[in-house]
């Protein structure tokens, strides 16, 4: 997968912009994905969980343009924010709720029409089980382990297959055998065509399985390319990942004129 | 003591930060709707004089009748703060201060300090209320006992928040102590006092001491006279009583101190399981409904059915409360039916207007949750459900939980109602359209006043009682009505689509 598909990009960032007084949190940010797994990286504090609200435009932008499949989020936000599932890296829920109520709820609330209820049921009944929540599910949210809750804020953000898959820190609270497995459901569910943008501080992970990747520092991006178009940049071929990403996002001077 | 003082400290700034926050609401917004409030309730308040006197006035069996059920009220209203004070909030995990090296005694000092700023705030704000209310000055001037009136107000609070202290290190551990069972307990303690052949009972001595104050201001509020239920600061609290409140509140809280310190730890477990939802309780046939109706969008019926889940679960002690409420209007709204002294016009009118305070009070529980909710806000707009929608359906909402009101109110009507059937259709159409008011200003007003629910639901009661008043007192005119109402409700939807749209999300 790569985004030089000639057909109209999945998400499409035009000089973004927003500012909270003086701190500018998305500082003229220009991106394209057309498909595949995209990372994007940065300290904490760079921008990139805002950047990943504007895209919903939960967070309106101060300047600039989002589309989403040529569909602009501020003019056609219904239609556009339609096409995209999202996990937030902290995850509010309904406590009151069960996870199945949960999971009926965000069906509901992505019909636009007609719904179909028994594969509805089985949509849900499959995410359950490959999260293990499925013995899990008439529990209240509030008895959720911190894991479980990662899991069904995943079912949540995957139900009704969007085409567009925003994540923000999906390792969080996870354990190994569910990392491994979550990986290879990203990798499946990119390969049959669903695009996913992940913001992660686990650089294993991010390295391992974005196809491309950006790197944000104080709102504006600093590099962009694949793992080893990173390396290249930096001059640490051999080195570990994240001495990559911390001399592109944490080291002053060192990301100087490495944008593409 | 100096990891007191620090704690001490810590709340004070906090608190003060929240006053900047809350600055213009709290000192400008909130005093003129009180106020506008207070000039409509007083309407009311003539009409429903009596019965309220009739259901609050002391006789033979306990004396102190409207103390206590004034201090059983403060108490219950006290509840939640002192419940988070001492085990913190239920379902949010430790108390950062639990893993410091501090020691229950101080951390007990800490919540009685923090306990006693908070009553005397109170105290203030209720003796300046009690100053305004009553309309002869008697309270501040009379005598030259402004000292004394004054330190008997602060020493019942304070005893108030004292045995307040008590009965939670003492109820958490007998499961007792969810804000739902003790506001349970408190009206079968207000039903108990009810009864004249119940001996009187020494445990509720307290609250009746500490709702004395109290009870000034609701005859205050009742009569211009202030002797007119009781007058308990100038008549009953005289120097032997107030020494003797003084002790109590000593005991209440060496008694509460001493637990805390040995107990505390064992049931911090317990007390954070209280207030979280333990039942799992569903809506049968809802799934039928949702296949089957098809006026309503599947994002809607999807909405309402986790709003309703959420209120048969309890979201918050404001269901309760509102339950509560709601019944107490039900009781005005028989007491009113049963009163002989009354025209029939007027008992018709009083009814109705019993059951429209009822359904005011039921549908209070829309905010409210609304409130719980915004934090999940992220959630709705990011699915890409038409925002219009989401403010409908707190519309429809607020239309539900009304109807078994209107229900249980209107059938009281015609089956207590006096004079010929014509009269009670007069007074049930009367109650629909009252009730409907009250259901669609909370409900297309709902994200306006999400952020400051008592304050918004202040402004809603007041419009809606105004336009209730005019339906009730000149149904005549019921056109001049129907003009009012149009216009509130076009100008209000107008702005909702626009207020969800720009309703931050708490990321």
């Amino acid at each position: 997968m790569t985004d030089s598909s000639p057909s109209v990009p999945v998400l499409q960032i035009d000089d973004a912009r927003k500012h909270y007084g003086e701190l500018k949190a998305v500082d003229g940010v220009s991106l394209t994905v057309s498909g595949g797994i995209f990372g994007l990286l940065g300290a904490n504090g760079a921008g990139k969980s805002t950047l990943l609200k504007a895209i919903l435009d939960l967070v309106p932008l101060d300047g600039g343009q989002i589309l989403v499949d040529g569909l602009d989020v501020r003019r056609e936000g219904v239609a556009a924010r339609r096409r995209i599932g999202y996990l937030p890296e902290e995850l509010r829920l309904y406590d009151r709720l069960t996870g199945g109520e949960l999971l009926d709820l965000v069906s509901g609330l992505k019909s636009d029409g007609a719904q179909d209820r028994s594969r509805e049921r089985e949509e849900h009944r499959m995410w359950m089980e490959f999260f293990d929540l499925w013995p899990k599910r008439h529990l209240l949210i509030s008895e959720y382990s911190l894991g479980m809750r990662k899991k069904i804020g995943l079912a949540t953000a995957l139900l009704g297959s969007p085409p567009l898959v925003l994540l923000d820190e999906p390792l969080n609270g996870l354990d190994a055998e569910s990392m491994r497995r979550l990986r290879l459901k990203i990798e499946e569910m990119a390969e049959s065509g669903t695009t996913f943008v992940i913001s992660s501080h686990v650089m294993s992970f991010v390295e391992r399985v974005c196809h491309r990747m950006a790197i944000l520092r104080r709102g504006r991006i600093v590099a962009q390319g694949t793992a080893d178009d990173l390396r290249d940049l930096t001059g640490l071929g051999s080195e570990p990942f994240e001495d990559v990403f911390l001399s592109l996002a944490v080291d002053d001077g060192a990301a100087t004129g490495l944008n593409h | 003591m100096f990891s007191v003082l620090k704690i001490c400290l810590a709340r004070a700034r906090i608190f003060r930060r929240f006053l900047i926050q809350h600055g213009f609401v709290l000192f400008i917004l909130g005093p003129m709707v009180v106020g506008a409030v207070a000039w409509v309730a007083e309407r009311y308040l003539d009409l429903l004089r009596q019965p309220l006197v009739q259901l609050l006035a002391p006789n033979g069996g306990f004396p102190d009748r409207p103390s206590t059920v004034l201090g059983l009220m403060a108490a219950a209203l006290l509840w939640p703060s002192t419940l988070r004070e001492v085990f913190g909030r239920p379902g949010r995990g430790q108390d950062l201060l639990d893993a410091l090296p501090i020691s229950e005694a101080r951390r007990f000092l800490v919540v009685v300090w923090v306990s006693i700023s908070r009553v005397l705030l109170l105290a203030l704000v209720f003796g300046i209320g009690l100053w305004t209310l009553e309309q002869e000055p008697t309270f501040f001037s009379a005598d030259g006992e402004l000292p004394s009136r004054m330190g008997t107000l602060v020493l019942a609070f304070v005893a108030l928040a004292m045995i307040n202290l008590l009965l939670v290190v003492v109820f958490v551990p007998l499961r007792l102590a969810s804000t739902g069972r003790l506001l349970g307990l408190a009206g079968v303690a207000t039903l108990a006092l009810a009864q004249p052949w119940v001996p009187a009972r020494w445990w509720l001595a307290p609250f009746a001491w500490t709702g004395r104050p109290m009870a000034v201001a609701g005859s205050a509020a009742l009569s211009s006279d202030p002797r007119f239920l009781v007058d308990p600061l100038a008549a009953d609290m005289g120097v032997s009583s107030g020494l003797l409140l003084l002790a109590l509140t000593v005991a209440s809280a060496s008694l509460a101190g001493g637990i805390f310190v040995r107990r505390r730890r064992l049931d911090l477990e317990k007390a954070q399981s209280l207030d979280l939802p333990v039942e799992r309780r569903g809506i049968p046939g809802f799934h039928w409904l949702e296949g089957r109706v098809t006026l309503l969008p599947p994002s809607t019926l999807a909405q309402l059915r986790r709003d309703l889940l959420m209120i048969l679960r309890r979201f918050s002690p404001a269901v309760p409360l509102a339950l509560g409420l709601t019944a107490l209007a039900d009781l005005l709204l028989v007491t009113v039916a049963l009163d002989p002294s009354l025209p029939e016009l007027w008992i018709h009118r009083a009814m109705v207007l019993a059951a429209f305070v009822g359904a005011l009070a039921a549908v209070s529980v829309v905010p409210f949750l609304l409130k719980e909710q915004l934090p999940v806000f992220w959630l709705e707009k990011s699915t890409g459900v038409a925002l219009e929608h989401v403010w409908q359906t707190k519309w429809i909402l607020s239309g539900l939980v009304v109807l078994p009101q209107i229900a249980l109110a209107g059938g009281l009507i015609l089956w207590l109602g006096p004079g010929n059937g014509w009269q009670g259709v007069v007074s049930m159409l009367q109650l629909i359209a009252s009730a409907g008011i009250a259901a669609t200003l909370v409900g297309t007003t709902v994200f306006e006043i999400a952020e400051q629910p008592i304050l918004g639901l202040l402004f809603s009661g007041f419009v809606s009682s105004a336009l209730a008043s005019l339906m009730i007192f000149y149904p005549q005119a019921w056109w001049l009505w129907l003009i009012f109402f149009g216009y509130f409700v076009s100008l209000v939807a107008g702005r909702a689509a626009r207020r969800v749209r720009y309703t931050e999300v708490e990321l």
